[in-house]
């Protein structure tokens, strides 16, 4: 077949079929990747690899076309006729159905599949076909590979880029950052990209039409002109995608985003954000393990993991503290290890391990209530994990009603500790608003309750306040004595800030409030969007406990459920677990088998199809050698018996060249048997030339002359000879080898 | 030089082990970790006996998480421990439902058990008790790994060996249903009820596979002994799950008042709401009633009911809340929730269904729902005014991609039902594990090839003696004919549909039937409004969202610009016949202000009033197709 394109003016030269070679295989590899990557994205229902493979075909079908006989409009109209056919051959089985009534849709069933293979197969080949034949396709193309790219990278798991989906599963198999593995594979396509664009730009890319050198010089005006119009259609659509991103982003970047609280741990600094609490994303961050049950948490089903606390006011807003205050605090980094005091006379706690896992940088430690130790653990698996500790905590075992009627402070505080937890904003609307909140209250437990209860029932939670707070100026006044409409921070403050102007010592707590119904075998997957700030109590005897809003009224939130199946391979990594297992336990259990993504035809479909096509050949080629001794009319037995000869040459490697006549051809023939050859030629041409055609010769006469050139054959080495009756393609090459006219 | 660099070496080593020295190795937890209490340190000199001894009296305490970390530290101890293995499996498969680790578990402790105790049977009653428990797991966690010939190798060998527990009778019998081994099934669930083998579950086995094997009115005795059964256990019965089988049988066989009576009972046990199943079936046959308000509220009563539970998360309900929310949105009119409902009902995993329910069943149904309500979304979309060429052009857009995805999706919801649903099992008009509408079921059957279907169709009609369904084959029939271009033979079915489907209870089916009557009318004609009015309604959303205008007189004459926006909106404008729905318009302070009236009882009375003509006329559109379910 590559015969017919060498034959082609365009693909003459040797760099010429080496890029015409190259972009094809190219073109073919994408081709089958887009489907793979289509599939992930949509399911076809239909076997990857047939489809795949009629996109491959197709990418290969069109290129050979654009350079065969058949390069003007055949394609268009072959495809059209071919699935008319074919639907009609579906038409027609559908009338003699053989099938019985259960079973009878099958036939629908297998007609979805053979629609999409074929949708496949022309799509690729119409593109490639018009991609040869036409320059600016290629332009064309690149451009829109480059949009799919942004559109598809850019909805990534809901524009979450870094959650865990086909880029972070290569991540964790490769073992990089989710951001570099998504950095790499955008080089990668963008490289991939640039070297398509120059390969099928370079000089030697050949093009199928052969007069597109002169349409070239002599019309640049109507080249000029349908460049613009490609340029326009790109832009057209490159608008249209970044619209449909841009649409799609602002909503939910909107709607599912961490709740305003970073990691800074510097002192007089805070790392909440009021304006806006946009910036990080839903990505898991670490893995906690419970190793012991906390059936006493008065939170349940929250469970409140504290990494720092803000305790000092300045003027604006809560910052962290001084060491000598929060000594409770253990502003360590997750390497470093930690030793707290424990305080005897907090009552009502239970002791809990736990066993944390950092998947994202953490500035410092974090760990549930009062952490007494933190020791570094051995990271499990350093492709995953940033690092790995373990917390030893006393956390809350009482009931929140015991805390009623129990005084707020400690009474070992010196008078400037005291001091530092209840200094408030200057703002006297703080104090006005509490004790009107709280006016026949007397319990402080009570007082923030009501607090509590206040904005609970009268604050909008949402993720997108935007209050156009100046800086340096009071961000939680808009909020509290305006619309109402804040996130956590906000709540946070304006808790701590009435709370310490009724005179109860309060701080804002900051981490991770996390939902432990989402839990699994005590395996706690944290995410940025639970990151949450808190508003804190100190209960006498009880210590600092959290007493955090839950608004009733949600305009925008960063709920989602957990990603169970990354929590089960997390869970599986960390151990211990499956690894003090023996590897072989389970080898050969039918439900220990993970599913393949990818589905490979069985053996016995390749074998069924590769057979298939070995009988087709075979028929073909027993037509094309002894067709002639089939009944026929004169005319057609000549045919037939032209056709014998030629393929047999042709199986042997000796066929015309282009340009070259079928007299001219003969000629050559005999001049290298040094006997007339191939002398079925004159009676041939005059079948196709003349008006009487060959009636001149009879059936008889034909077959004289047949036997007399097959004799001429067998001065071709035997060998040869018995190559050429082994080859199954003879009718491929045959049509391949046919030269240009 | 060489010795400088054997110390430099050691010096190396020496320096690696002090800084790993406060490095734990988080895969040997079990290791004395010195900076834990004392109360964690107690562990550090007790044997592994001891520490599974412990483990047994925490996991009754209900303390699963420690109990877990006194097993993991016993198998560091001892890890040929057989009953450390035995123990985490069964730990994971009822406290966590984590069945591969549950699976690999079982499967060591048996390999360790054999090692110590050699190949069953064994005559030595503790490794009988012991070989019995492994054997029980393996076989549950088989199950659950759907790896049900796994499973019954399991139990074969279970009897076998002669054991015998109460579980086996009703696992067995589930093992053999989802093998398909229906009948083999039942003879076990027979035995089992025989021997008093927890006796509430197996009923309720028994009774789920006599209604698969057509024996409906034995399943519906069945399910009346679970029923009382369940309740004779007072605190403890779980009755509402017979109950809520049982009416899925009486709606099978159209005995819908009855299925209505068992679902709302159900819905009202204390152990009712733990559940979506009987608010889902409830829900759903509301809307096949076109009852949406009850359909809505009933929905609602689940999720408030099921709020009470804070340690649930609610995932096992959600896609099948938001699958009935959708289909309520989607014939209240509210199109674009129902597309968001149906998105969330596809992506959520569904842990449970109706009997026998499989993921795809769901999956089909809300694949078929979503593509319904995205033809819908455009039929409103081409209705809608536009002011701006740019809204105009983005609508174009939304139409293409909109179709398109209606077109696949319908397409795969067929593939599955065909390819994966044992070849449209579910055409079986109530087939019990389907979630399908299958009032508007003719949507999928359209496109399939015409005599193919009829042969399918045939079987069902020959083996189905329920009088009920057969309006509903005819619809489906109708609809395949009428796409296939058979207008004449469609439209017999259609009208013979119509004069079979029983009032109330088929509205849905109704409403589907004379819209396909609808298509074949003359637009404008007599017929075609009386059809059209007859949709109306049935259901106020049909009509605009299957493409269809309203017909309508408008009133007073001197509005020709209104009077051309409304008809290029959804309404037919029609003063030559008096109708029933009458629209009138008038401009106050220079706002178009636009009032539906009507002379059928119970369509109330709309007024819409908007400073642009195309803002009142598609605002007013909206509420005229809408149903207001607050």
């Amino acid at each position: 077949m590559l015969g017919a394109l060498r034959a082609h003016p365009a693909l003459q030269s040797a760099p010429a079929r080496f890029t015409f070679s190259t972009i094809t295989i190219m073109r073919a590899l994408f081709a089958v990747a887009f489907t793979v990557l289509a599939n992930r994205l949509i399911e076809f229902g239909t076997a990857t690899t047939v489809v795949g493979f009629c996109a491959a075909a197709g990418v290969i079908c069109g290129s050979i076309l654009s350079f065969s006989r058949l390069r003007s409009a055949a394609p268009v109209l072959g495809l059209g006729i071919f699935f008319l056919m074919y639907r009609a051959l579906f038409g027609l089985a559908d009338t003699v159905n053989p099938l019985s009534g259960e079973h009878s849709l099958a036939l629908f069933a297998l007609l979805q599949h053979a629609d999409l293979a074929f949708y496949f197969f022309a799509f690729f080949l119409l593109s490639s076909w018009s991609f040869w034949r036409f320059e600016v396709v290629c332009t064309l193309e690149s451009v829109l590979i480059c949009a799919i790219s942004i559109y598809l990278f850019s909805g990534h798991r809901n524009f979450h880029l870094d959650t865990p989906s086909i880029i972070s599963s290569m991540a964790w198999f490769v073992g990089v950052e989710h951001l570099t593995m998504l950095i790499m594979v955008g080089v990668i396509i963008i490289a991939l990209a640039l070297g398509y664009l120059l390969l099928a730009t370079i000089p030697t890319r050949p093009v199928a039409r052969l007069n597109a050198v002169t349409i070239r010089s002599h019309h640049p005006g109507r080249n000029a002109g349908s460049r613009l119009a490609a340029a326009g259609l790109c832009g057209t659509v490159v608008f249209l995608i970044s619209q449909q991103i841009y649409s799609h982003y602002s909503i939910l970047v909107a709607t599912r985003t961490a709740n305003g609280v970073g990691q800074e741990q510097t002192e007089g600094i805070s790392p909440l954000g009021f304006h806006s609490a946009l910036g990080t994303t839903n990505q898991p961050s670490a893995l906690v393990r419970l190793e012991g049950d906390y059936s006493a948490n008065p939170f349940t089903p929250m469970m409140y993991l504290r990494e720092s606390a803000l305790s000092t006011f300045n003027g604006y807003e809560m910052v962290l503290a001084p060491p000598e205050f929060d000594s409770d605090i253990s502003r360590t980094g997750p390497e470093e290890a930690f030793t707290g005091t424990e305080d005897a006379t907090l009552e009502y706690r239970t002791p809990l391990t736990q066993s944390v896992f950092l998947l994202t940088d953490h500035d410092s430690a974090f760990a549930l209530d009062y952490p007494l130790t933190l020791t570094r653990l051995k990271n499990p698996d350093p492709s995953r994990f940033k690092a790995a500790y373990r917390a030893y905590s006393i956390a809350p075992a009482f009931g929140l009603e015991q805390l009623r009627e129990h005084p707020v402070g400690d009474p070992r505080w010196s008078p400037e500790v005291r001091q530092h937890y209840l200094k408030t904003h200057t703002d006297s609307r703080y104090t006005e608003l509490a004790q009107q909140l709280t006016a026949n209250i007397t319990d402080p437990v009570a007082r923030v309750s009501a607090l509590v209860g206040y904005l609970n029932a009268n604050a909008i939670y949402t993720l997108t306040p935007n209050h156009d707070v100046p800086k340096g100026q009071d961000p939680v006044a808009p909020f509290l004595f305006g619309d109402k409409r804040g996130y956590c921070v906000h709540f946070a403050h304006a808790t701590v800030y009435m709370a310490r102007a009724l005179g109860i010592p309060a701080r804002i707590g900051t981490g991770y409030l996390t939902d432990l119904s989402q839990a699994k075998d005590g395996h706690i997957l944290l995410r940025m969007s639970d990151r949450h700030a808190w508003a804190e109590i100190y209960v006498q005897s009880f210590g600092w406990v959290p007493f955090d809003t839950q608004p009733e009224h949600v305009e925008s939130h960063a709920e989602s459920a957990v990603d169970m199946k990354l929590l089960e391979e997390l869970m599986g990594a960390i151990g211990p677990g499956e690894e003090i297992l023996p590897k072989e336990t389970g080898k050969e259990e039918i439900g220990l088998q993970e599913p393949r993504n990818l589905e490979l035809p069985g053996a016995r479909v390749l074998a069924v199809l590769a057979a298939l096509a070995l009988l087709i050949a075979i028929v073909s080629k027993l037509y094309l050698r002894y067709g002639w001794l089939l009944p026929a009319s004169n005319s057609n037995v000549l045919r037939r018996a032209y056709r014998a000869l030629i393929s047999q040459l042709a199986d042997v490697g000796v066929s015309r060249a282009r340009g070259e006549t079928r007299q001219e051809f003969r000629q050559r023939l005999s001049a290298h048997f040094k006997t007339p050859a191939l002398t079925l030629t004159e009676p041939y041409n005059l079948l196709r030339f003349s008006k009487t055609g060959a009636a001149a010769f009879s059936n008889q006469q034909i077959r004289e002359i047949l036997k007399h050139d097959l004799a001429c054959l067998q001065q071709i080495p035997r060998w040869k000879r018995l190559l050429g009756w082994l080859l199954p393609g003879s009718a491929l090459l045959l049509l391949s080898r046919r030269p240009m006219r | 030089m060489r010795i400088s660099f054997l110390f430099l070496g050691t010096c190396l080593w020496l320096l690696g082990s002090s800084a790993v020295a406060d490095v734990h190795d988080p895969l040997d937890p079990f290791a004395a970790d010195q900076s834990q209490s004392s109360a964690q340190d107690s562990d550090k000199d007790k044997s592994a006996d001891e520490l599974i001894d412990e483990a047994m009296v925490l996991f009754q305490d209900e303390r699963p998480l420690d109990a877990r970390t006194k097993l993991l530290k016993a198998l560091a101890r001892s890890p040929e421990d057989y009953r450390a293995h035995l123990l985490l499996s069964g730990y994971y498969m009822e406290e966590v439902g984590h069945f591969r680790l549950a699976l690999k578990y079982v499967l060591q402790a048996q390999k360790l058990f054999e090692a110590k105790n050699g190949k069953p049977p064994y005559s030595d009653f503790m490794a009988q008790t012991q070989h019995d428990q492994i054997l029980y797991l393996l076989a549950q966690a088989r199950l659950n790994l759907d790896d049900y010939q796994g499973s019954l190798e399991v139990l074969d060998q279970y009897s076998r060996l002669g054991y015998y527990r109460d579980w086996y009778p009703g696992t067995r019998a589930w093992v053999l249903m989802k093998l398909g081994r229906v009948n083999e099934a039942i003879k076990v669930a027979r035995m089992g009820i025989l021997s008093g083998a927890e006796p509430g579950r197996t009923l309720n086995m028994l009774g789920i596979l006599l209604s698969m094997s057509d024996q409906r009115e034995d399943s519906l005795k069945v399910f009346k002994q679970a029923v009382e059964y369940e309740l004779s256990l007072g605190r403890t019965g779980r009755p509402a799950t017979p109950l809520n089988n049982a009416g899925e049988v009486y709606e099978e066989i159209f005995n819908e008042d009855q299925a209505e009576s068992s679902w709302l009972k159900s819905t009202r046990l204390p152990d009712g709401c733990e559940h979506v199943l009987p608010s889902l079936n409830l829900t759903m046959l509301y809307l096949d009633q076109g009852n949406l308000l009850r359909a809505k509220q009933t929905i609602d009563a689940f999720e408030s009911c099921v709020a009470q539970y804070p340690l649930r998360n609610g995932e096992e309900h959600r896609a099948l809340v938001h699958f009935a929310r959708g289909r309520i949105a989607l014939q209240a009119g509210a199109i674009d929730q129902a597309v968001d409902h149906f998105e969330e009902a596809l992506q959520k995993q569904q842990w449970f269904g109706k009997i026998g329910t499989s993921e795809e069943d769901l999956r089909a149904a809300a694949l078929i729902s979503l593509s319904q309500a995205l033809r819908a979304k455009n039929n409103i979309i081409a209705t809608t005014l536009f002011e701006h060429t740019s809204d105009w052009l983005s609508a174009i857009k939304d139409r293409a991609a909109n179709k398109f995805r209606a077109w696949w999706l319908m397409r795969r919801a067929r593939q599955i039902l065909v390819e994966n649903l044992s070849n449209f099992e579910d055409l079986y008009v109530r087939h019990t594990d389907s979630m399908l509408d299958y009032a508007s079921l003719g949507d999928v059957a359209r496109a399939l090839p015409r005599k193919a279907f009829e042969k399918r169709t045939q079987i069902e009609t020959a083996h189905d003696k329920r009088p009920a369904s057969k309006p509903f084959y005819e619809i489906y029939r109708a609809a395949n004919l009428l796409e296939h271009g058979d207008s004449q033979a469609g439209a017999g079915l259609v009208r013979q549909a119509l004069s079979e489907a029983r009032d109330r209870y088929d509205d849905a089916l109704r409403a589907q039937a004379l819209l396909l009557e609808l298509g074949l009318a003359r637009p404008n004609s007599a017929q075609y409004q009386d059809i059209a009015i007859e949709i109306f309604k049935l259901s106020r959303a049909a009509l605009r969202s299957h493409g269809f205008k309203l017909p309508i007189n408008f009133s007073p004459p001197g509005y020709p610009e209104v009077e051309k926006a409304l008809a290029d909106s959804a309404f037919a404008v029609d003063n030559n016949r008096s109708l029933p729905f009458l629209v009138s318009a008038r401009i106050e302070n220079g706002a178009t202000v636009l009032r539906f009236t009507s002379s059928v009882p119970g369509f109330g009375e709309i007024s819409v009033t908007a400073a642009k003509i195309e803002d009142a006329v598609n605002s007013f559109a909206q509420q005229v197709f809408s149903v207001q379910l607050q």
